[in-house]
Parts: C-alpha cells; sequence; structure tokens
C-alpha cells in the first residue's frame, strides 16, 4: 500500500522545486511549506499535519521525471536485432576463451562529466551475459543509493534480451525505497532504490543505463572521478570518459564567514589524472583527449580484457585492477583548507572538556603518562558508533563536546575529541590532529594526486620532535600502541597539510614471547610452567579478551583448554595474569601444568616433541603466486624453552639448528644441552607486511622448513 | 509550533546539559542539535544545542530537518520524575555484581504485558538492562527490534539511560533506523529492523526502553505467536509476563522450569526468579531443547489456516502448463517425473533466502514464480505442488518445524511454529519427501534437520512427522581413504579420497558452476582441513554433476615434513585424525550436551615408510562407545607399512549433562591416540 502510494504520489508531480516530509508512519508527502504554526506544518495548498506525526523535512527537491512505462514485452527489430545476434555471438565467444565466470562483461561503459556550474552527471551503460543462477539473482534486481537533497537518479533503460530477439523492459515507475540494514554501530546511511529487471534469465543479455546527476553538491569545486577497467568477469569493451570545462562559474558559501558568499571563477580546468597496474594487462595509460562544446574530453577504452582472479592473502583487488583516478586539482591546498575549516570549528576545547580530562589525568603525571591516560580512556569510554547525516559530520565528524556527552562517537568524532582534549592539557610541545587514512585492509589510499580516498581516521602526536600515531577506535591497545590495520599507510594532516607514511612497526613491537620451564620424569610425566609476553596486536587482542571473560570460572577454564589442547591430560596448577584493565602495565600471563601421557615412553627411549611450540602458516599453501603476499602488520614470535631431563638419562637426539633469513624476515632455532637441561631458542621475526611474488618462493620454501622443524622430536635415553 | 520554548525552560535545558534531538541539515554540509521553534516562507529558526542560542536560517540553505519524536519521559531528566514502578523498582533494586562476574551486561527486567483490545492485540515489552563491564556498555546500548511492517504497528515508546544517580538521558531519533534485511528482494520480505542505540550509557547506569507491538487479532497471514525462553545466557533478575485477556491468549509451558503463576481479578501473570549465568559453551543443545519457555498465541484453527492457504493457491494456470512444456514431462513414470520437475524447478527459479516467518507463510501465484524466475523455498515448493497436481500426481504440501523443536502436550497449533515448506509426493510403494532450499540438493534428501520433524499439511489439515533418518544409512556415510609414501626426505606423497555424504556435497556440487581457479583454492582447503600443512598437487572431482550420484573427490598431495628423522629413527603422528582436548577442558558442567551435528565417517589409512625403514613401534586399536559417540580403529602392521580402519560416529541428540563426563574421558584417549608417535627404525 505504501509503495502505491508512494509511486502514485510521485506521478503526480510536475517538474518543479518542492519541499516534502516524511511522517513518522512511512509515507511521503510532497509540495510546497509555507510555515509551522501551533504545532502543525502547512504546504502551500492548505494541507496541514501535526508535527508529531512527522519524522523528516526536506527542502527544495527537484523531482525526477515519471519515465513513461513500456510495454511489458516487445521484439527487437530490424538494425537493433542484427546488432544484439551479434552480442549473443560475442558472449558465447568469450565463454569459450574463459569459461566458469558468472557473467560476462559486454559492455562497460562510464562517463562523468563536470559542468560549468559545478553540478555533475553521471551515466553507466552495462551489457551483460548471464551464465548462472548466481548471476540471474544478481541482475533481476537493480537499486540506486539516493540522496534527495543532492543527487537525483534516473534509469534510462533496463531489460532483459532473450537469444530469439524478446525484450522485458524494467519499469522505471516500480519501485521500492528501502534503508538496508547495516552495522549496528552505523547509522545516518542511505536510502535505496529497488528496481526489478524481469525475465532475466541464464542464458539472456542484461542491460541497464542509468544517470546520476548531483544538482547539489557539498562542494562545486571538489570533483574526483574513478574507474576500474576489470573485475570478476571478462569483459568485450570497457571505457571511460570524463569531461570537465574550459572554465567554471557559480557562487559558494565563504568558508570563514557564514553569511558571506563568494563568486567563484576558475580558468582553464583540467583533468589530473593517474593510473595504476595498468603494465601487467599491457593497456595504455594515457587517455584521448579531444575538445567540443567548451569541454575537454579524456576517454580510455580498451578491449578484450580476462577476467580478475583472486589470490587468498593478496592485498586488496582494488590495488591489483587496472584503474584511472582524477581530480581537477593540482595540489592539496583546497582540500586541506576545507578540511581545516570544519575541524577547527570542531575542536573547541569547553570547560566541560577541560574537566574531564583534568579527572583523567594527575597534575604530577608526566607529558607521555598524561597522553597515555587520555588516549586510554577514549579507548574505553567513548562507545564506537557511527551517526552521518551531513558532509561535515561524514568527513569530520561532530564537534568535540557532543561526542564528549554522548559518550558515542566513530573513528572522527574519537579523533576530533582526543585532539581536542590534548589540547585541553596545555602541554608545552605536545599536539595531536586528526589524520585521514585508509586501513591496509582494503585498497591503498590514492595520494599520487589530491583527492579525498579516507576510510579511517586516527591521530597524529607531535612531541618534542617526535611524531608518531595513535588510534583512539580500538578498545584495548595500551600507550604507544595502536591498531595493526593503520600500519604501512599514508596519513593525511589536512591541518598541517602534509602526507607522511606510517611505518610498519619493528618486529618486536608485535610481540608474543613464550618463556616455559618443562621438566620430564621417568614416567613420562611432565610438569611445566609458562610466562608469556605481548606487544602491539597481540596484547591488545589479549588484553581485551581478558577484560571480557573476567569471571574466575571463565578464565580458569580459558588456561585449562590451553593446556588440555597441549595434551590430553593436562592438568591446569595455577594461572595468573596482570590486570588487564591495567593499561599502563604491559599485560602479561602465566600458568603451570602437568601433562600426562605426553611423551611416548619406547623401552629406554623417552621422545617429545615440545608442546606450545608451533607454527602456522596457511598463507604459503600456493607454491607460486601472481600477487603480492600481504599481512597486517610485522610479526615477532619467540619460544625459550627450559627442558630438565630425569636423572640417569642423557639426551639421545635433539635437531639441529635452523637459520633461514631473506630480506623480510629472520628464523632462528637451536637447541644446546647443559647438565642435564636442554635449552631451546627459537626466534621469528619478519620485518616487513607485503612480501613481493617475486621474493615469494624463497620466503615459502624458509617456511615451510620451519614447519618441518616445529615437528621434530627430542629423544633421550636411559643411560 | 513544535515546543514552547521559555527562558526558564531554557535555563533548565542549559543546566542540565540535556541533549536536544532535532537536526538541521544544511546545504553546505554542516548539521546542527537544535530544538526547532518554527519554519516561515522563507527561514527555519531553532534553538542550538551547543550554545542554548536562537538562530535563524535561511530556508535556502537548508536541505532537511530531522525531528525528534515525543516519547515516554522525554521531558523527564531525574529518576524522580518517573511515575513508572517497574523503572523505579529496576533502579532502586540493589545487585550483587559478583554474581554476574563473567556477564557483560545483565537483564535487570524483561517483562510482557498481552491484551486483546478492539480485535487488536497488543503486547508491551520493556526491558531493562545493566551493563557491567566497559564491554557490556556497547552490548547494553545498541538494539534491535524485529517486526512484520506490513502486519504489525510497532513502536518505540522511550528509551534511555539513567545514571547511577538517576540522571536520565533519553535517546534522539539519529539514533532510530528502520531498516530492511533482505533488501535485495523488499517486495518479499516483509520483516523489518528497528535498531536504536542508546545514549550516555556508563558502568553501572541502567538501560530502559519499552516497545509496543499491535496487530488485528484475526489476521491469518501473521497470527500472534511469542516464544520466550527464560534460561538463557544473559542473567535475568524480573522475568515476568502478564496475560490480561487469558481466555483469548493462550500460554504453553513447554520444558521443565520454576515458574509461578498466578491468576488474579482475570490476568494470569506468569514470574520466574532470577536466573544466573552460565558457564558452557561448548557442546550445548539447541536452547528450545531444554531452556524453560513460554508459548504466547492466540488459539488458531488449523482449517482457517488451511482454507486460506488453499486460496492462494493457482491451480491449473496456463503457464503451469507452458512450464511442464519446458521441462519435457512427456513420459509416464511418476517417480522420474517427480524428479524432474524437482531438478527443473531447481536449476531454472532461483533461491531467494526468504523463510515463511519473515515474509508469508502463503503462496504467491505461481505464475509470478515462472516470470520472475526467483522466488522463496515457499513460492517454489507450491509451484512444484501445482506442477505435480497438473501432472496427477498426488502430493501433500507441508510445513515442518525444525527436528529440534519441542512441541509440548495439547499445546494449541500455531503454524509460526513450522517454518518450513515441504513437499509429500505419493508414490508407487512410497513417499517422497522434496525441500527446495538449496538447488544443489540431491531429489528425495532432505536437510538434516528436517528429519523426525513435524509437520502439518497446509492444504488438507492434519499433523504428522518427517521419517528419521537411520544412523546407518550410506547417505550419511563419509569415507576417507589415505594412500601414502613416506619418502627419502620425509615428507609423505599420496592420494587421499573422499566419497561425500549427501549432506555435505553441496560446496562441491557449486563447482559446476564455479571457475576453475575458485575450485582450485577450495580445493586447497577441503586438503588442509584434512590433512594441515600439506600441497595439493592435482585433484579431480566426480559425480557432482549428477545429484543421483555421490560425490568423489580425489586429491594428490605432498605433505611436508610428515615424519622427522631422529639419527636412526623416524618419528610421525597418525594423519587425518586430529583431535583437539580444548573443548573439554572444564571440570563442572551445567547444561545438557549435544554434538553440534552428526556424522559417519569412515576411516582407511595406508602408509609405507621409506626403503631401509621397518615399523618399530606403534599404538594398538583403540575401541570406544558409548550411546552418541563411537571410535573404534583395527590397525595392522606389516615390515615397512601399516593400514588403519576406522569408524567415527557422532549423534547429536541431546544427552544429559552426565554425559558430557564420560564424553571428556572418550576425548582424552582420542586425543592421546591421535597423538602417538610412530616410530620407523633403520634396519
Amino acid at each position: 500500500m505504501k509503495k502505491i502510494v508512494l509511486a502514485f504520489t510521485l506521478l503526480l508531480q510536475i517538474l518543479v522545486c518542492s519541499d516534502r516530509i516524511q511522517l513518522r508512519s512511512g509515507e511521503a508527502v510532497r509540495g510546497e511549506i509555507i510555515k509551522t504554526e501551533d504545532g502543525f506544518l502547512y504546504f502551500i495548498s492548505g494541507e496541514k499535519f501535526p508535527l508529531e506525526e512527522i519524522k523528516e523535512i526536506g527542502f527544495g527537491n527537484l523531482e525526477e521525471s515519471a519515465g513513461k512505462t513500456d510495454e511489458k514485452a516487445s521484439f527487437l527489430k530490424g538494425t537493433e536485432k542484427t546488432e544484439y545476434s551479434w552480442y549473443f555471438r560475442k558472449a558465447a565467444e568469450i565463454n569459450k576463451k574463459y569459461p566458469g565466470c558468472d557473467y560476462i562483461h559486454i559492455i562497460d561503459e562510464g562517463f562523468d562529466m563536470l559542468n560549468r556550474d559545478g553540478t555533475r552527471v553521471f551515466r553507466y551503460k552495462f551489457l551483460g551475459y548471464v551464465n548462472t543462477s548466481k548471476a540471474k539473482s544478481d541482475f533481476s534486481k537493480f537499486s540506486f543509493y539516493i540522496d534527495e537533497e543532492r543527487i537525483r537518479s534516473r534509469m534510462v533503460r533496463a531489460r532483459a534480451i532473450y537469444p530469439d530477439g524478446r525484450v522485458y523492459n524494467c519499469d522505471p515507475d516500480v519501485f521500492e525505497i528501502v534503508k538496508p540494514q547495516t552495522e549496528s554501530w552505523s547509522y545516518g546511511g542511505s536510502n535505496l532504490k529497488v528496481m526489478t529487471i524481469p525475465n532475466v534469465d541464464i542464458g539472456t543479455l542484461v542491460e541497464y543505463e542509468y544517470e546520476i546527476t548531483s544538482f547539489n553538491p557539498y562542494n562545486r569545486r571538489i570533483f574526483e572521478t574513478s574507474f576500474f577497467f576489470q573485475g570478476k568477469a571478462p569483459s568485450f569493451k570497457t571505457s571511460y570518459t570524463v569531461a570537465v570545462p574550459y572554465e567554471m562559474s557559480f557562487t559558494e558559501k565563504d568558508l570563514n564567514d557564514p553569511a558571506g558568499e563568494n563568486k567563484v571563477l576558475l580558468k582553464d580546468v583540467r583533468l589530473n589524472w593517474v593510473t595504476y597496474n595498468m603494465s601487467a594487462l599491457k593497456l595504455r595509460s594515457a587517455p584521448v583527449i579531444s575538445n567540443a562544446g567548451g569541454h575537454r574530453y579524456y576517454k580510455w577504452e580498451y578491449y578484450d580484457i580476462p577476467p580478475f582472479v583472486e589470490e587468498p592473502y593478496a592485498p586488496d583487488s582494488a590495488d591489483l585492477l587496472p584503474n584511472v583516478q582524477g581530480t581537477i586539482f593540482f595540489d592539496r591546498t583546497y582540500l586541506d583548507g576545507f578540511f581545516r575549516t570544519l575541524q577547527n570549528e570542531k575542536m573547541q576545547v569547553t570547560p566541560e572538556i577541560r574537566g574531564t580530562v583534568n579527572a583523567i589525568v594527575d597534575p604530577a603525571d608526566g607529558p607521555e603518562i598524561k597522553l597515555a591516560k587520555v588516549y586510554h580512556w577514549i579507548q574505553r569510554n567513548i562507545i564506537y558508533l557511527s551517526v552521518k547525516g551531513s558532509v561535515s559530520s561524514g568527513l569530520t565528524g561532530h564537534p568535540a563536546i557532543e561526542t564528549l556527552r554522548n559518550r558515542k562517537g566513530d573513528c572522527i568524532d574519537k579523533a576530533i575529541l582526543f585532539a581536542t582534549m590534548i589540547d585541553a592539557l596545555e602541554v608545552p610541545g605536545l599536539k595531536v590532529y586528526p589524520v585521514s587514512i585508509k586501513t591496509n585492509d582494503i585498497e591503498k589510499m590514492v595520494i599520487d594526486i589530491p583527492v579525498i580516498d579516507a576510510n579511517h581516521a586516527i591521530t597524529e602526536v607531535h612531541y618534542n620532535g617526535k611524531i608518531f600515531y595513535l588510534d583512539g577506535t580500538a578498545e584495548s591497545y595500551r600507550y604507544p600502541y595502536f591498531r595493526g590495520d593503520d600500519k604501512g599507510v599514508p596519513a593525511v594532516n589536512e591541518m598541517l597539510g602534509t602526507v607522511r607514511m606510517i611505518p610498519v612497526p619493528a618486529p618486536e613491537d608485535e610481540m608474543n614471547y613464550y618463556d616455559i620451564n618443562l621438566t620430564v620424569l621417568k614416567n613420562g610425566k611432565i610438569k611445566g610452567a609458562t610466562k608469556a609476553k605481548y606487544t602491539g596486536d597481540y596484547e591488545a587482542r589479549l588484553r581485551g579478551y581478558y577484560m571480557a571473560y573476567s569471571g574466575i570460572k571463565e578464565r580458569k577454564d580459558i588456561f585449562a583448554s590451553m593446556v588440555n589442547s597441549m595434551s590430553p591430560k593436562g592438568v591446569l596448577k595455577g594461572y595468573g595474569l596482570s590486570e588487564p584493565g591495567d593499561f599502563l602495565t604491559p599485560f602479561e600471563l602465566s600458568y603451570s601444568y602437568e601433562l600426562f601421557d605426553h611423551p611416548t615412553l619406547a623401552g629406554d627411549f623417552i621422545i617429545f616433541n615440545l608442546p606450545g611450540f608451533d607454527f602456522d602458516f596457511p598463507e604459503i599453501e600456493l607454491s607460486e603466486r601472481k600477487y603480492p603476499l600481504e599481512y597486517t602488520t610485522s610479526r615477532y614470535t619467540g619460544h625459550s624453552f627450559t627442558v630438565n631431563i630425569p636423572r640417569g638419562y642423557s639426551v639421545e637426539y635433539l635437531p639441529s639448528p635452523l637459520n633461514v633469513k631473506t630480506d623480510d624476515f629472520e628464523y632462528s632455532g637451536e637447541y644446546t644441552v647443559e647438565e642435564n637441561r636442554i635449552i631451546f631458542r627459537s626466534t621469528y621475526k619478519r620485518f616487513t607486511r607485503i612480501i613481493s611474488p617475486e621474493a615469494y618462493p624463497e620466503f615459502r620454501q624458509a617456511h615451510l622448513e620451519i614447519l618441518n622443524y616445529c615437528r621434530r622430536n627430542i629423544i633421550i635415553k636411559r643411560k | 509550533m513544535k515546543r514552547t520554548v521559555f527562558p526558564m525552560a531554557l535555563i533548565f535545558f542549559l543546566a542540565t546539559a540535556a541533549l536536544t534531538a532535532d537536526t538541521i541539515y544544511l546545504k553546505d554540509g554542516n548539521e546542527y542539535k537544535c530544538s526547532l521553534v518554527s519554519i516561515t516562507e522563507k527561514a527555519v529558526t531553532a534553538v542550538l544545542d551547543i550554545d542554548g542560542k536562537e538562530k535563524v536560517f535561511l530556508k535556502a540553505d537548508v536541505t532537511r530537518i530531522i525531528l525528534d519524536k515525543k516519547r515516554m519521559f522525554a521531558e523527564v531528566t531525574n529518576i524522580n520524575q518517573i511515575d513508572d514502578p517497574d523503572i523505579k523498582r529496576a533502579f532502586n533494586l540493589a545487585v550483587d555484581r559478583r554474581k554476574y562476574e563473567n556477564s557483560l551486561f545483565i537483564s535487570i527486567m524483561d517483562k510482557t504485558v498481552v491484551s486483546v483490545k478492539n480485535g487488536q492485540v497488543e503486547v508491551v515489552r520493556k526491558y531493562i538492562y545493566m551493563p557491567l563491564k566497559s564491554d557490556g556498555i556497547t552490548a547494553a546500548s545498541g538494539h534491535y527490534e524485529d517486526y512484520f511492517k506490513n502486519h504489525e504497528r510497532m513502536s518505540l515508546d522511550y528509551a534511555m539511560s539513567i545514571s547511577p544517580r538517576g540522571e536520565i538521558t533519553p535517546i534522539y531519533e539519529n539514533l532510530i533506523e528502520d531498516e530492511i534485511p533482505n533488501s535485495n528482494f523488499p517486495e518479499y520480505a516483509d520483516k523489518h529492523v528497528l535498531k536504536f542505540s542508546i545514549p550516555k550509557v556508563t558502568e553501572g547506569s541502567l538501560v530502559a526502553y519499552q516497545v509496543t507491538k499491535t496487530f488485528t487479532a484475526s489476521d491469518l497471514e501473521h497470527s500472534f505467536f511469542q516464544d520466550e525462553y527464560f534460561e538463557t545466557y544473559t542473567p535475568t533478575i524480573i522475568h515476568e509476563i502478564v496475560i490480561m485477556d487469558p481466555e483469548l491468549i493462550t500460554y504453553r509451558i513447554l520444558n521443565k522450569g520454576k515458574f509461578r503463576i498466578k491468576k488474579k481479578n482475570g490476568q494470569v501473570a506468569i514470574t520466574y526468579p532470577p536466573s544466573g549465568e552460565k558457564h558452557d559453551y561448548f557442546f550445548v543443545p539447541s536452547l528450545s531443547l531444554f531452556s524453560p519457555r513460554v508459548i504466547l498465541s492466540l488459539n488458531t484453527d488449523p482449517k482457517d489456516f488451511s482454507e486460506r492457504f488453499s486460496g492462494a493457491l493457482d491451480p491449473g494456470s496456463p503457464e503451469i502448463e507452458n512450464f511442464l512444456r519446458e521441462i519435457g514431462t512427456g513420459g509416464t513414470d511418476p517417480e522420474a517425473l517427480t524428479e524432474a520437475v524437482y531438478k527443473y524447478i531447481q536449476s531454472r527459479i532461483a533461491n531467494m533466502n526468504i523463510l515463511p516467518s519473515d515474509d508469508s507463510f502463503y503462496p504467491r501465484p505461481a505464475e509470478k514464480t515462472i516470470e520472475r524466475g526467483y522466488a522463496s523455498v515457499l513460492d517454489k515448493t507450491c509451484l512444484a505442488f501445482e506442477a505435480l497436481r497438473y501432472l496427477k500426481i498426488s502430493s501433500s504440501l507441508l510445513f515442518a518445524a525444525d527436528s529440534k523443536e519441542v512441541f509440548g502436550k495439547g499445546e494449541p497449533f500455531n503454524y509460526r511454529k513450522y517454518p518450513y515448506p515441504l513437499l509429500k509426493v505419493e508414490l508407487p510403494g512410497k513417499q517422497v519427501y522434496l525441500y527446495f532450499g538449496s538447488k544443489y540438493t540431491p531429489c528425495g534428501i532432505l536437510p538434516k534437520h528436517l528429519y523426525s520433524a513435524h509437520f502439518f499439511d497446509a492444504v488438507h489439515g492434519g499433523f504428522g512427522i518427517t521419517p528419521s533418518l537411520d544412523r546407518n544409512n550410506i547417505d550419511l556415510l563419509r569415507e576417507i581413504h589415505l594412500k601414502g609414501n613416506i619418502n627419502k626426505d620425509g615428507h609423505l606423497e599420496g592420494e587421499i579420497t573422499v566419497d561425500y555424504d549427501k549432506f555435505s556435497d553441496a560446496f562441491l556440487r557449486e563447482f559446476v558452476d564455479r571457475s576453475e581457479k575458485e575450485n582450485d583454492i577450495t580445493m586447497q582447503q577441503v586438503l588442509n582441513n584434512l590433512l594441515p600443512r600439506s600441497m595439493l598437487i592435482g585433484y579431480s572431482v566426480s559425480g557432482n554433476d549428477d545429484t543421483n550420484k555421490r560425490v568423489t573427490v580425489k586429491m594428490n598431495f605432498l605433505s611436508y615434513g610428515f615424519a622427522g628423522f631422529a639419527g636412526d629413527y623416524l618419528l610421525f603422528n597418525m594423519p587425518l585424525l586430529s583431535f583437539d582436548g580444548y573443548a573439554a577442558a572444564s571440570e563442572k558442567r551445567e547444561v545438557p550436551f549435544a554434538f553440534s551435528a552428526d556424522s559417519r565417517v569412515k576411516y582407511l589409512i595406508e602408509i609405507v615408510l621409506p626403503q631401509g625403514f621397518r615399523l618399530s613401534y606403534f599404538p594398538g586399536n583403540l575401541n570406544l562407545n558409548t550411546q552418541r559417540f563411537s571410535f573404534n580403529t583395527v590397525n595392522k602392521y606389516f615390515n615397512d607399512a601399516f593400514s588403519m580402519r576406522a569408524d567415527l560416529i557422532y549423534d547429536d541428540g541431546m544427552a544429559p549433562k552426565s554425559f558430557y563426563f564420560k564424553y571428556r574421558k572418550i576425548m582424552r584417549k582420542l586425543v592421546k591416540f591421535s597423538g602417538e608417535l610412530l616410530i620407523g627404525e633403520k634396519k
């Protein structure tokens, strides 16, 4: 019923500026709003609604026209029939060349046009051939994200075409507006407009063409383009064209004076573009440039692109696919200024913020302790929640005081608050800035041209000449450690206008280290004690884990399970751990145990491997790689075993030392004997997080040797 | 005017720093939290939250305004101003937090009041939580409430946090969203999710919210049904159900529990004593099997359902005839015809993962299903029913419950307890059950959870139980054969052959729809699961293109460093058998026991030592047998080789908690056996 009301209401609209309200019942009403009075909202038509029943009021939205509803089914004729018959043959040809793909991408055409007044249009055309039921399901539905205050979207055409020429058209007037489910911590996302392409089937062509007009861009100067030339499906033709005007002319709000407006004239506008990953497919990077109608056109066009096949543990596919990125800026001056203005107004130190900071730190604390305490407080006291409603909150979050009062915020909110709280400390030489990054679990940030390309915000700390980074979004990182997925990526500091690389930390800063003392008895029982130390991601994970599992019984069960996994009849004798909530103390744990039946007793021999010494490297399963192997961060794993053997026994066999090293990592393992003790030291250090395909074979072989090594047994013999 | 803002109110607002809830969004991208004062032809006036000052915006600069809903307690800032006795009771309750050291948060109150007024069922549900740890704050402040938009009116009456000092912070509109889980097919899924997050929740504060759902009592599309559990993993102190109209709303108690039922003034009040923490996380059966439950529903006559259902079916439409022509149903053998119909529907109509309980228990017209080419399981089942009816093959359209569902004696019928549509086909000499879930499921095989399942007949009425799955059924059996040689470097080279059981071969049947490279990666993972740290040299898959055939996989592998040399000795562990005692470490048990799945696996492992070595030490047979678990081996040793046959059987039925201790002893023996070293010695 609701859908029909909505569609019907839209059909009745004429193309004028029109306000709208959305009622709490879900229905939308459009018209010109003239006033509110006595608890009611009035339209010019005289219609009125109680304010209590209204959820949202929108102003001045241009309505999209209701398109003509095509017939349900028709047939291709004449040249069009010939053309599409050719496409079917082409699809068959590509299928033969690249079997096993869900669909074939026959035409993939994008067009981005920036208008003189800063508005812009994006048009896209797709023609594909459906191979599987997955593709059939995927292409039966088409959806746009909508933002009625800023963009207008229009389905130009959408249809399914059969080999016999039958065509089933999508009815553009039939759609649903839905709010798709998002993460539990995410609010303020856009609605989706969902339409159906009827009768899509395996063996049909699916064609759609749409247009998105940004009639009210949040900033007319910021124009960024992006297009990828390869995907999981093979494509016949992929092309992308960007058109920018020679000149732009528009008015905009004065960034420094909310009441003011500036007339802007930009001359000689050009596209600043960069391409990536073109050489692997031998694609020409430079576009074909032409001029027409006051615009400069940049066109990239390619044919016969093979499908992209993923490799496990490889970088994000967007880092591997050929693509082009573009902007009309040639330096970051404007962008940084834009961000800076929005950020500055949110980073105001208020008495409430100052009071909160003073309650967290001790006046006697040194600067770094103060910094650490505020860092820990932000992690533990501001719940992660993302509420995006506008560009301002989307790009630069909410005012610090708001985040503090709500005790909720997302990455940029936390970064803004953290920086403001440090400002409130007024420590000479200490300054914290919010910075934009892209976490290393997705594609790399584009920094070769000045674009807004971030998915996360953290903080850059400047203290006494040193620069380092902290991330308040996690919940259990001891200062100065921060999330692993922030490592090895660029950080854009808009306030200072800099771009710096966040280094991959030394392996010792991503450490798990075990000090194990074992006593082997003649009856095969082993008494053991393990002490473990951690830093970085390891430490944070365990700290968080034990903060959540804080009950005595739970913790005992956890340690008992660890002992049991070493040996089936293992018995936990005792355990201890540092207070996980004490962020100023490194997190360590220890436990003692007895293992029964671990060694094998074979006559005069006792044979055993070292319980708790094991490695697993699932990432080296491929014998060769086309793409790099990517880790989150560096790694250090250390073991130190002291094994007391029973009196009357001597060491019969110990594995030889193992030392392996490449540019990316090193490993050393060695057994020695001291009187009645076997000492084993093992150190694994990986310095980098990306292993190139060229370095991979040697890297893999070295890791296979480590796996082999940790399976080895010790043999002791009765004298 | 929404609110009249007086100077005193303004001061009060500033003094308590209460959050206002309206939000204004501007065209330049800025937004302001505020309290809307007025809208005129050209201007919007609001009092800003950040400084309490009135600001006038040009209407041309504003894109939209979100208005806060005036919910209950919207004007309240302190607990003393609240007159709700439940909230006051919860606030004043002295909670001994030491009793809940393992919990992130506890439920102070979970209260449901059900009434019927003017043909409308109204369910008012009140929740009050207390986070106990920092991590519990996130868990306690964010919530979801499901509802069905076409049938229910849902209202979030209030949601707020209450600090230990009694300060109230109500929710605001930006933190409430109405979302659709299945946004790809919105015209199908009726289910909506109201997602909301309560601000300013800190350790020791309370989170309180109330939702009211209203729907038409006579609505057969969506009959009232509520299933409430009283012993879960969230400790609860006050748990109550109040039925205002017990002559209309039926309640039934399932599984034993310490319920107290009071009948007074025509109402029924069901209470339960405080429930504590649960500490068992492994081998826990479905809560439905043992947690005390109360089912509330309206009395539904199965005949009413059947009548409505039958009326929605679409017999004899011409599209069915065309559809059958496409299948090529020219033969006369009913079994062959049934299989042809099943296979064609599965291949022709793509699946939408929507259960009747998410949408509607009533079918859509069959021609719509054919036209769309995608449909829910229910609509595919109905299409098959119509097709078979056209072919004059008798079948019954059933709705089945999960086999783990519990039905109480005399429990009134409610179709919402039976969410799985099935077709029971009458063939000469037998009955065949069809389920249109995964397209890779062979004809006549049901998912395991639909064997021994209660059902009712949607068209003809009547109840029954689907056949049980014989533990010795060949379709349950998986056979794994490893044959390998240890080479002079200690690596194991060989072949693993797996004959899959029909309940876990779907991922291999999907291979026909996927690329070679994707399949290569999957097979490497299959090998890694069987034999960790091994490399796949090559593989073949057979039988996966025909659902009547068993799927067999052959993998050639190299297990690097399988055996280690220690002087004259060669040491290695038994491959394939990898058992871990991690999950059976706890010395106590509070809840019953169940394996997560059942299975039957036969192993045959044959390994040859490298030339010049003979076997000098090896483990004996292992025989472990209980009612729910058994593992038996027959080991044979030769001079330079050995073989082991092993049978592993799990039964996933629920067992009493005492079985856990039996299993613990077994697991120790099993892990020891799998960790045993075999020793070869140089001749």
